[in-house]
């Protein structure tokens, strides 16, 4: 992750050129072009269900680029830059990071309303294909010749995961610290068993303080 | 335990998971695993690994996996629930958040929060896929596929679901 543009200008409007605007997530390089386009959008309600139901529906392997292209470039609801500053606070908190992106899009705009609609745009239909697609896994589960094959798709997303954590690990500085905390949480939870609450709230506080000490 | 106790102490342990869900609904897997799987046994680590493998095809953000295992343990007014339950907390807090931060102040402040955060996000998720791992490695054939798939899909840029397809395929004819 990239330092720049935290915390100022969370939800005012984008400066008229962010010659540095961070690049999160590898997306559109024209970001001067999508700074400049913002022009006090306001969208409806509606518009933001409808946004995020095209967010939603998209996204095989991953939801957040489609958001950034329909956020940013499609719509122009946000400029480049405040769309990585949104990201950077949707990853904070904690939450699925793109559920949290819908909300704060949602609240910007419509306040609450905005909100909810932004959430139900994002996993209305989604959740409507996943029951399906679990009745259906539920239907056929037992037959013995789609266990293999099942055995071997919970492998592969395993497999997934882990490629998530490697990914995430290479965008770190390898410093003590970082490996330090990295392994700890690993490890309580991969080794020790240690509920996940137990562990967030032993090691976060102490992780940003080591940070902030290093800040400074 | 009769149906009402299950869901209750399923949407009870999403709830909290839901306000340490650093790193998203992937970081709180393990914990999920151990309520479902390992101390009462509703399903089983290859079904656990399989509804998240669907969650991850299907169109949509991951957290729908949330849906699956809810639907798994109690039907489709469960899985539900299970998505609201975890979503609902966290999703508060970012409205919360939103509305305190308007002015967004202290930026030396996020940026600890950021980088104090970050390593502990990569280990719960590399402390997820572990769990998973040995949760569905059954046989040797299902290690090498998760083994195999950590490796190239962190060193190429290929669809996730070529891999689950080749998971299928393989887990199929093996």
């Amino acid at each position: 992750m990239r330092h720049d543009g935290l915390g100022g200008g969370l939800l005012q409007p984008a400066p008229q050129s962010a010659p540095d605007a961070p690049l999160c997530l590898g997306m559109t390089p024209d970001n001067e072009h999508s700074a400049a386009a913002v022009a006090s959008p306001h969208p409806s309600v509606r518009d933001i269900f409808l946004a995020f139901f095209r967010v939603g529906l998209y996204g095989f392997g991953g939801v957040m680029p489609h958001a950034r292209s329909v956020l940013v470039d499609r719509h122009r609801w946000v400029s480049d830059r405040e769309m990585t500053d949104i990201l950077t606070l949707a990853q904070l908190l904690p939450g699925p990071n793109i559920v949290n992106v819908s909300i704060m899009i949602g609240v910007r705009f419509r306040g609450a309303t905005g909100a909810a609609a932004g959430v139900l745009g994002l996993l209305g239909a989604p959740l409507v294909i996943i029951l399906a697609l679990g009745a259906t896994y539920l239907e056929f589960a037992d037959e013995p010749w789609l266990k293999g094959a099942f055995a071997g798709v919970g492998a592969a997303a395993a497999g997934l995961i882990v490629s998530v954590g490697v990914r995430l690990a290479h965008s770190l500085q390898p410093r003590p610290l970082v490996i330090l905390f990295g392994a700890a949480s690993f490890a309580a939870i991969a080794l020790a068993a240690i509920p996940l609450p137990m562990v967030v709230l032993a090691l976060a506080p102490l992780g940003i303080w080591f940070a902030w000490r290093a800040e400074r | 335990m009769d149906t009402l106790g299950v869901a209750a102490t399923l949407l009870g342990q999403l709830a909290v998971l839901s306000l340490v869900s650093i790193g998203g609904a992937h970081a709180v897997l393990p914990d999920v695993y151990r309520l479902v799987v390992t101390e009462h046994g509703w399903m089983t680590g290859t079904e656990f690994a399989t509804a998240v493998a669907l969650s991850q095809a299907a169109p949509g953000p991951n957290v729908l996996v949330m849906t699956l295992i809810g639907q798994y343990v109690g039907g489709p007014a469960l899985g539900i629930a299970a998505l609201v339950a975890f979503c609902l907390p966290s999703s508060l807090l970012a409205y919360l958040a939103v509305r305190a931060d308007l002015k967004a102040r202290g930026t030396p402040w996020l940026r600890a929060v950021k980088e104090g955060l970050a390593p502990i996000t990569v280990g719960l998720v590399l402390a997820s896929g572990f769990i998973l791992t040995t949760g569905t490695a059954g046989s040797g054939t299902t290690l090498a596929i998760a083994m195999v798939t950590a490796f190239l899909a962190s060193t190429t840029k290929l669809n996730p679901l070529w891999f689950i397809g080749a998971g299928a395929l393989i887990g199929a004819l093996a």
